[in-house]
């Protein structure tokens, strides 16, 4: 038990945050002021989360035993660059929070402590191992995220946001509910190893069940990363939430949908590569990304409202990670057949993430008195009288246009090139139309800056939300976006180490025996086991001529 | 067609030196980070700063030429150190003839646009300053970097900064065309992206561009990689029917944009060209020359009468560089040695004349406010310092003999009536379709330097002589010192370059030669086989002699 508690540490950390939050606040004096105190705090927490997965990391102690709590979560090589990934948005959104939250008219305790939970239950979901774990993070994740996005109450906007996302992602959650009772159904189990075991065995006559079971979960993934054709709820709920909530949102909730989509794909669905699942997961995967990003960035192109245009750019961006999830290499452990994601899509997470929270925090800057300053018109003259938000905003934004040196360059530089290494460049055409679609969406990222730099000054005096924990918010994202820029190599190697640990040491150990060179042979055995002898062989081949 | 040659000229020399050519590249961010740490509201600083930034890289970069061996054809004084390990990626950079003028000339133009800023640029002189050094930074890289992805980062940082000089410091339309500018150009570049991880892929984790040049590709991979290439550097250079954009940016850029867009920025596409394009795919370049000449004909008739009927004197020179960079095009597709060496001096030349065009062009724009030709006449009287380095510069646009323009000019077309008529001599029997292709291209090409002078001495009649028709134009001044220096320095190299021409082809000789050597062979036998039979045969004895010397 105490190890169990022992491996789930930076996750107790950030629940300790939230729950601390909550029951203190109540105590402090009246009055908001004292509330902007609950940032730091918990970007502290969120930073201690952050620095005890780095030691777990360090001390290879993931690599040997993972699993905790009877193999329900784990704190593998890729769980932990998950959890790290999401308390990192976690902290930022935290220090860019305070002070405009108090403008917008709401800054109470709860919202840090929803915060918190939200992060927690994100890294849980990138820690599950099972499809009960998961299920309940996703919901600890959900149910915090819609209060977030309807906390600003007096607006209507935001309240309607929150309600349009509540109901949708009811909907999700049923779909995913509903694909994990098939696969409970079909396995017998609900630990990851336990349904991949029993897929990698399947028989034909349970193909059906099982393709229907992997379409509702998938479905219910594709509706949290908001991809085509479930991103309807997107751009209002990132239009009307808080500014901030948005930018965790973009960002955070796509880590972790990511984070966990590849767990399920790879460590419990499709083990043996994307073809072996009798339904064409890699083309449907394939095909929804490339009309995500196509339907996201064309209607990026005609917004008006920067807060609406980056929920459709993050459409676009879900629709790039997507087509990076069925770039996949061999398991450098069990070898073939058995597929791990490669590291782009963890990579290109830091690169987007950090994109996507400076460029929040920065229009959080336009968040004073309650107002909302975020048509593009509003944002003429930021570049002149707040140069510094106005050169994050802009970084940010080259960033996910993927303009060198920015970090968001080699997230798409590692993506193109993992997804072009599938089977001779089988994904060309696709390739392509991802940097089409990049020549696209660099239209609607440099219009940002036109509107930052180069058109004339509104006659009206504007003041801007201006804090010391919210540029440490912008600063510490942009240092990031450049340094990591310059020399992606480390980053590289991390996210790259933690993909190709998809697989737990439990899982691994469960799937050993049917490794080797004749590994197909085996799963095959093991697959017409109970079948009869295979159907007579068809007619005998036309003669052909020995040389 | 198999048979590939092997590129010795990609071959990299002096590793683990000093690393003088990373040293150079990155000196301008030096500078630019100074700046960023400066206030903004001192611009005297910035000013100083930039200058003194751009004249230390020019220090610099003559001593990589005074290390220079110009007897070796092949990369040298190379930096190469690892990278990115875990996708194998290597920071190389290396110089050889073809990359070494455009260096200097980079590093020449630039302070020179620093002095013509002073009084062209009037506010935000802090930004402007890091934007041209970091501009400097990006044009430096592109053009030492030997491996691909340290090019295409290079070749993207350029961006940016342009797109900042022209969007905050250019003309009313400077949005719309600096957008133009930035999504034409990235556009070309992301395909040209694919087809650098296309080829990362089959090299197996190198990005280096000896890997690539030796990777055994098929014809078809061969056209469409060289197509995905070809097209971005089409667009940079810009070569009919791609050049839309180039007006547009030249007429709304700044003076200093407009000089650096046209005196480097162009002139990468062209280096783009001969460093990367032909080199891994010279059969694709067999395949596609006839297309290729036939556009380079088409832009320098093109764009010299789309010059003609300009009435804005900027447009007008801006569509001559279409035309001028049409000679330049010719010159690489012909691909033989007097043609090569006479493309790549007229890309320094054409830098050194268009960039003293841009900036006297901008001299008038800041004493008159405006640029149509109908608001000028008779301006040599009053300024008759002026009139003199803009008639000199004029000639060395339109290719008069004893300027540089006629230098390049000449090897060019010396080099491409070779190719069309030389060999037709010979053997009038054989290889009838490429020769007719490039005889006729290179007659109408001809008719380009008459265009050129008709177009040219029309707007410098219109302008400069006859009756002051507007009274405004009773008032203007001279030029000043400053700008009497700056264009001093321009016209001393100008004249230098065209009365002894010696010293500047042999930078370049060296190199020009050991890349003929694999890539015309190769390119022959797609485009003329009959013509490669017969250059082997010659060359055979040739090489053999060689060799045996070199035991």
């Amino acid at each position: 038990m105490l190890h169990d508690l022992a491996l789930t540490t930076p996750l107790l950390i950030l629940l300790f945050a939230g729950l601390f939050t909550l029951v203190v606040d109540p105590f402090l004096p009246a009055g908001d002021q004292s509330r902007r105190f609950w940032g730091p705090f918990n970007a502290a927490m969120s930073a201690a989360a952050i620095v005890a997965a780095a030691l777990m990391w360090k001390s290879g102690h993931h690599e040997m035993q993972t699993v905790a709590f009877g193999a329900h979560l784990s704190a593998s090589t890729y769980s932990l660059f998950f959890v790290s990934l999401v308390s990192l948005v976690g902290m930022m959104t935290h220090l860019s929070s305070p002070k405009y939250m108090l403008e917008q008219g709401v800054g109470y305790g709860e919202y840090f402590a929803m915060v918190s939970f939200a992060t927690f239950g994100m890294a849980t979901m990138v820690s599950a191992e099972s499809v009960i774990t998961l299920f309940i993070s996703l919901e600890i994740m959900s149910m915090a995220i819609y209060v977030l996005v309807a906390f600003k109450r007096t607006s209507i906007a935001s309240v309607e946001a929150g309600m349009k996302y509540f109901i949708m992602g009811s909907v999700a959650s049923a779909l995913l509910l509903y694909g994990m009772a098939f696969l409970y159904g079909l396995s017998g189990g609900t630990t990851f190893v336990e349904i991949q075991r029993a897929l990698v065995t399947a028989k034909p006559d349970q193909a059906v069940w099982l393709g229907l079971a992997v379409l509702l979960t998938l479905a219910a993934f594709l509706f949290k990363v908001a991809a085509v054709p479930f991103h309807m709820w997107a751009p209002d709920a990132y239009e009307g939430a808080p500014t901030t909530v948005t930018g965790f949102m973009a960002s955070g909730v796509k880590v972790a949908a990511f984070g966990a989509l590849l767990k399920i794909l790879y460590a419990a669905l499709a083990g043996q590569g994307m073809d072996d699942l009798h339904l064409p997961v890699a083309a449907i995967l394939s095909t929804v990304a490339l009309v995500t990003m196509t339907v996201g960035n064309l209607l990026a192109l005609v917004q008006k409202n920067v807060k609406r245009m980056l929920a459709y750019s993050a459409i676009a961006h879900a629709g790039y990670l997507l087509l990076g999830t069925v770039a996949s290499t061999v398991d450098p452990v069990l070898g073939a057949p058995y597929a791990v994601p490669g590291g782009a899509v963890p990579f290109y997470l830091i690169g987007y993430s950090l994109a996507s929270l400076a460029g929040f925090a920065a229009l959080a800057s336009l968040g004073k008195n309650g107002e909302e300053l975020t048509t593009e018109h509003q944002l003429a003259g930021l570049g002149r009288r707040y140069p510094f938000a106005g050169a994050v905003l802009s970084l940010a934004m080259l960033s996910l246009a993927g303009v060198p040196p920015t970090l968001g360059f080699f997230g798409k530089l590692e993506l193109l090139r993992e997804v072009l290494a599938v089977d001779n460049a089988k994904y060309l055409p696709h390739a392509i139309i991802l940097v089409l679609n990049s020549v696209v969406s660099a239209y609607y990222y440099l219009r940002v800056t036109v509107y930052v730099y180069m058109r004339p000054e509104p006659k009206v005096e504007r003041e801007y939300v201006t804090e010391p924990s919210l540029t440490w918010a912008m600063g510490l994202a942009a240092a990031a976006i450049l340094a990591i820029g310059v020399m992606p190599g480390k980053a590289i190697n991390v996210a790259t180490l933690s993909a190709h640990a998809v697989r737990t040491g439990i899982a691994t150990k469960n799937l050993v025996h049917l490794r080797g060179p004749d590994a197909p042979a085996k799963v095959a055995e093991v697959a017409a086991a109970p079948q009869e002898a295979p159907a007579a062989p068809v007619a005998e081949p036309a003669v052909i001529p020995q040389p | 067609m198999e048979t590939t040659f092997a590129q010795a000229w990609l071959e990299l020399n002096g590793v683990g030196g000093f690393p003088l050519l990373t040293l150079l590249t990155a000196l301008p961010l030096v500078f630019a980070a100074i700046s960023l740490m400066l206030p903004g509201d001192q611009p005297g600083a910035h000013k100083a700063l930039g200058f003194a930034g751009s004249i230390v890289t020019f220090l610099v970069s003559m001593v990589v030429w005074s290390r220079f061996d110009t007897g070796l054809g092949h990369m040298q004084l190379a930096d190469d150190f690892a990278w990115i390990p875990g996708i194998g990626a290597r920071w190389t950079m290396a110089v050889d003839g073809l990359s070494l003028p455009l260096v200097l000339l980079t590093t020449f133009l630039t302070p020179l646009v620093f002095v013509g800023a002073w009084s062209a640029i009037d506010k935000r002189w802090k930004e402007f300053t890091i934007a041209m050094l970091v501009l400097e930074t990006g044009m430096l890289g592109s053009l030492l970097a030997v491996d691909l992805l340290v090019f295409y980062v290079f070749w993207e940082i350029m961006l940016v900064p342009m797109y900042l000089i022209i969007g905050l410091w250019g003309g009313k339309a400077r949005i719309y065309a600096t957008l133009k500018f930035f999504i034409y150009t990235m556009f070309g570049s992301l395909l040209m992206l694919v087809g650098i991880l296309y080829l990362y892929g089959k090299t197996g984790g190198s990005f280096s561009l000896r890997e690539f040049a030796a990777l055994h590709l098929t014809d078809k991979e061969q056209l469409w990689l060289f197509g995905a290439f070809a097209l971005a550097f089409l667009i940079k250079v810009p070569v009919f029917p791609f050049h839309t954009w180039l007006p547009d940016a030249h007429t709304e850029a700044p003076t200093p944009g407009s000089v650096i867009l046209a005196g480097v920025l162009l002139k990468l596409g062209t280096y783009g060209l001969l460093r990367f394009a032909i080199p891994m795919f010279p059969a694709a370049m067999g395949t596609f020359s006839p297309l290729l000449l036939s556009l380079a004909v088409i832009g320098i008739v093109f764009g010299a009468m789309m010059a003609y009927v300009q009435t804005d004197v900027k447009r007008l020179v801006a569509y001559s560089s279409v035309s001028h960079l049409g000679f330049v095009m010719l010159g690489i597709v012909i691909y033989n040695e007097e043609a090569l060496q006479g493309a790549v001096l007229q890309m320094v030349n054409h830098g050194l004349s268009t960039g003293a065009l841009f900036l006297l062009v901008g001299f008038l724009y800041e004493r008159r406010h405006t640029r149509e030709i109908a608001d000028f006449g008779g301006i040599a009287k009053r300024m008759p310092v002026y009139a003199a380095f803009f008639v000199f510069v004029t000639m060395s646009s339109i290719a008069l003999p004893l300027t540089n323009g006629f230098v390049g000019e000449f090897l060019i077309f010396g080099g491409s009536f070779k190719e069309g008529i030389h060999s037709a001599m010979l053997q009038p029997e054989t290889g009838i379709a490429w020769r007719t292709t490039v005889l006729v291209g290179v007659s109408i090409a001809t008719s380009g330097i008459v265009l050129g002078a008709i177009y040219m001495l029309s707007m410098v009649r219109r302008v400069f002589f006859g009756a002051i028709g507007k009274p405004e134009n009773e008032a203007l001044h001279d030029l000043t010192l400053r700008e009497k220096l700056l264009m001093s320095v321009l016209a001393v190299m100008i004249a230098w370059i065209g009365l002894v021409p010696g010293g500047f082809l042999k930078v370049s000789e060296a190199t020009v030669h050991a890349m003929v050597q694999p890539n015309r062979p190769a390119i022959l036998q797609v485009r003329s086989p009959l013509d490669y039979q017969r250059e082997q045969s010659r060359r055979a004895p040739a090489q053999a002699a060689e060799e045996a010397k070199a035991e």
